[in-house]
C-alpha cells in the first residue's frame, strides 16, 4: 500500500518548481500529514486496450477514503481510460478490454459475475460535457434515486443533492423548468447534484472543468474541495493548477503508465521522476 | 517563400457568372417538380370538385347510377386498414429498432438484419401482395379480410418504421445514455426513460409517413383479392373490404366518363387525408427540432 498512515516525505524539502500555483492557504494546508485513510480502489498490473492499443499499461494505483485523487498528465496518456475503468463505463466502448485487477472495497469489479449495475450505484461520475437529461432540474437529480428504489421524501432529497452542489439558492424557484435552460457551469453542477444525490461512495469526474469559463472552474473547484468531506473524489484534470488546488493526492501518467503517485504537495515541490518534473513545469504536454 | 501577387489570377467575374447559372438552373429543375404537383392538383380540382359532395362521402358506391355512387364503403376500409396497419407496424417495428439500437451487440448477426432490413424497404409492393396472399389469405385462412389487408400493409412498412425509429434512437446523444448508466441505470430503464421519449417525435414522423404510403397503395390490395365493389362496410377485422385507391381504380377503370369524375373526387379525398398527415409529420419534426437543445 502507498498511502499508509503518517507516512513522511522523506526528501529534503527545496523551492517549488512550479510557479506556486494559487492555493487557498487557509484550506489547503499541504505541509500537515493527512490523516489516516482507508483504501476505497485499487488498481493492480491494470492494463486497458483499445483493440490492440494499450491506453493504460500495468497500473498500479490506491485510492482513498474522502479524499481527492488527481490524475494528470497529457491528453491520450490513459488518465480518462483508467478512471473510467473504475465504475466500468468501458464497457460501453468496442473493443476495451481489461487485464489485470481493480478492486473496489476488496472485490474484483472485472471478475466474472459481477454486477456493474450495482458497482455504478456506489461510484457515480461526473463527465466532461455538462451532460443533464432532456428533462426539468428536479427530474434530473430525482430520477436516479427513483429507478433505484429510493423510500425517503425524495424532495428532501433533490433539495439536499442541490445545496451540496452549491445550485440551489440559483434554481429553488424554477425546479420544473427544462436544465437546458441552465448556463453550462450550472448544468456541470447540476450534474454533480445528480451524483451525488446517490449517496455514493466515490464520485468519479472526468475533466469536470474543461468545458467551463473560470468563474465557473472557480465554483466547481470549491466544490470538489468541499465534497471530500463525504465523498471519496478522484478527478481526471489537464490542468495542473487544478490538481494542485483541490487534491491531496495526485497521479501522473504519461503515454499509458503511471509515473508516479503522490501527495500532491511532494508532487509539485519535489517530484520523485524527471518526466513528472517536465511535465509540472511545463517542458511538454 | 514570397508569392509574387501576379500569380494569382482570381476572374471573379466568370466565377460569379458560373454561380448565377447554376443557381438559375436549379430554381427551373425544381420548379418543374411543384408545377406537374400543381397541373395534378388543377386537373384533378375541376374534374372531380363538383362531384365531391356528402352524398358522395356517405353512399355506397353504385354500378348503375354514378350520380348516387359514393365512397363511404372505401373510406371505411382505408380507416380499418390503417388502425390495423399502425397497431401492428408500430410495435413490432419500433420494438425490433430499440433492440437493434440499443441492445444488440455490434457483429455480423446485426449487421445481417441490418442489411436485410434495408433491402426490404426497397422491395416492391407488389411483392408483398403476393407475400400476404400466400401467408394470411390462404395459410392463416384469412380469406381477403380486412385483416389479411392490414396485415400486409403492415409488413409493407414494417422496414420503413424500423429504419425510421433507428435513426431517431441514434440521433440521441451517448452521453445521455452514459449519464443513465453511471447513475446505476440497467440498458431497459435508460431507454424507457430517456432514450425513447427523445427519440418519440422522430420516430412520429416517420411512422406516420409511412402510413401515409401505406394508405395510398393499391396494387398489394389486389393481389391479395380485395373487391372494388363492396356495398358495405367491414363490421369486424374478418370482413371483406375495399379502400379508396381500389375504389378509384376501380372507377378510372370503366368507359364512362362520370365514372372519372367520381374517380376525381375519390382521389381529393384520397389527398384529403394524406396531406394533412404529412404537414402533421412535418409539423412534429419542426416542433422537435426547436424544442431539442443538445
Amino acid at each position: 500500500m502507498v498511502n499508509v498512515v503518517g507516512e513522511q516525505p522523506t526528501r529534503e524539502k527545496s523551492a517549488p518548481l512550479v510557479p506556486a500555483p494559487h492555493v487557498d492557504a487557509a484550506r489547503h494546508k499541504p505541509s500537515e500529514p493527512l490523516p489516516p485513510a482507508e483504501q476505497v480502489l485499487r488498481a493492480e498490473h491494470l492494463t486497458i486496450r483499445y483493440g490492440t492499443f494499450a491506453a493504460v499499461k500495468e497500473v498500479t494505483l490506491d485510492v482513498s477514503a474522502r479524499r481527492v485523487t488527481a490524475i494528470i498528465g497529457p491528453s491520450g496518456c490513459g488518465k480518462s481510460t483508467l478512471l473510467r475503468a473504475m465504475n466500468r463505463m468501458n464497457d460501453f466502448v468496442t473493443g476495451a478490454s481489461v487485464q489485470g485487477r481493480l478492486f473496489y472495497r476488496g472485490e474484483d469489479i472485472y471478475r466474472a459475475g459481477f454486477d456493474p449495475v450495482e458497482l455504478r450505484l456506489r461510484i457515480g461520475m461526473v463527465f466532461q460535457k455538462p451532460n443533464p437529461f432532456p428533462k426539468s432540474i428536479f427530474k434530473n437529480v430525482a430520477w436516479g434515486p427513483s429507478i433505484n428504489g429510493y423510500r425517503g421524501d425524495i424532495e428532501e432529497l433533490v433539495e439536499h443533492a442541490l445545496r451540496q452542489a452549491a445550485l440551489w439558492d440559483e434554481v429553488k424557484d424554477k425546479l420544473h423548468e427544462s436544465a437546458y435552460a441552465l448556463s453550462g457551469g450550472q448544468q456541470q453542477r447540476l450534474c454533480i447534484a445528480r451524483a451525488i444525490a446517490m449517496q455514493p461512495d466515490v464520485l468519479l469526474m472526468d475533466e469536470p472543468c474543461s468545458a467551463l469559463d473560470p468563474i465557473a472552474t472557480a465554483r466547481i473547484e470549491d466544490l470538489i474541495y468541499q465534497l471530500k468531506a463525504h465523498y471519496t473524489v478522484v478527478l481526471v484534470t489537464h490542468n495542473m493548477q487544478q490538481a494542485a488546488r483541490v487534491s491531496d493526492r495526485t497521479a501522473f501518467m504519461y503515454m499509458g503508465e503511471l509515473i508516479e503517485v503522490d501527495d500532491t504537495a511532494m508532487i509539485f515541490t519535489m517530484p520523485g521522476e524527471q518526466r513528472t518534473q517536465d511535465y509540472i513545469t511545463g517542458r511538454f504536454g | 517563400m514570397t508569392v509574387a501577387p501576379g500569380l494569382f489570377v482570381p476572374r471573379l467575374r466568370h466565377r460569379r457568372r458560373i454561380g448565377t447559372i447554376v443557381a438559375t438552373a436549379c430554381a427551373v429543375l425544381s420548379l418543374i417538380g411543384v408545377m406537374f404537383l400543381g397541373v395534378l392538383l388543377v386537373r384533378i380540382g375541376k374534374e372531380g370538385w363538383s362531384w365531391l359532395t356528402t352524398a358522395f362521402l356517405t353512399n355506397f358506391p353504385s354500378v348503375l347510377s354514378p350520380e348516387l355512387a359514393g365512397i363511404k364503403s372505401a373510406l371505411w376500409g382505408t380507416i380499418w386498414l390503417t388502425l390495423i396497419t399502425v397497431s401492428v407496424s408500430v410495435p413490432i417495428g419500433v420494438a425490433a429498432a430499440v433492440y437493434l439500437e440499443e441492445f444488440a451487440r455490434p457483429g455480423r448477426v446485426r449487421w445481417f438484419i441490418h442489411i436485410n432490413i434495408s433491402n426490404l424497404a426497397g422491395v416492391p409492393s407488389i411483392v408483398y401482395g403476393i407475400l400476404g396472399l400466400a401467408v394470411f389469405v390462404r395459410w392463416m385462412h384469412l380469406g381477403r379480410s380486412v385483416l389479411a389487408g392490414g396485415l400486409t400493409l403492415s409488413l409493407l412498412v414494417l422496414p420503413v418504421v424500423i429504419i425510421a425509429s433507428r435513426e431517431a434512437l441514434s440521433a440521441v446523444p451517448k452521453s445521455i445514455r452514459l449519464a443513465a448508466y453511471a447513475l446505476g441505470a440497467t440498458r431497459w430503464q435508460t431507454v424507457r426513460s430517456h432514450v425513447l421519449p427523445a427519440a418519440l417525435p422522430g420516430i412520429m414522423t416517420g411512422v406516420i409517413l409511412a402510413l401515409s404510403r401505406a394508405i395510398g397503395e393499391a396494387s398489394p390490395l389486389l393481389i391479395l383479392g380485395a373487391l372494388t365493389y363492396v356495398a358495405f362496410v367491414p363490421q369486424s377485422p374478418w370482413d371483406p373490404f375495399t379502400a379508396i385507391p381500389l375504389q378509384v381504380y376501380d372507377w378510372i377503370d370503366r368507359p364512362q366518363p362520370e365514372f372519372h369524375h367520381l374517380a376525381a373526387a375519390g382521389i381529393i379525398v384520397l389527398l384529403g387525408i394524406l396531406l394533412p398527415m404529412n404537414a402533421l409529420a412535418i409539423g412534429v419534426r419542426a416542433w422537435h427540432q426547436r424544442k431539442k437543445a443538445w
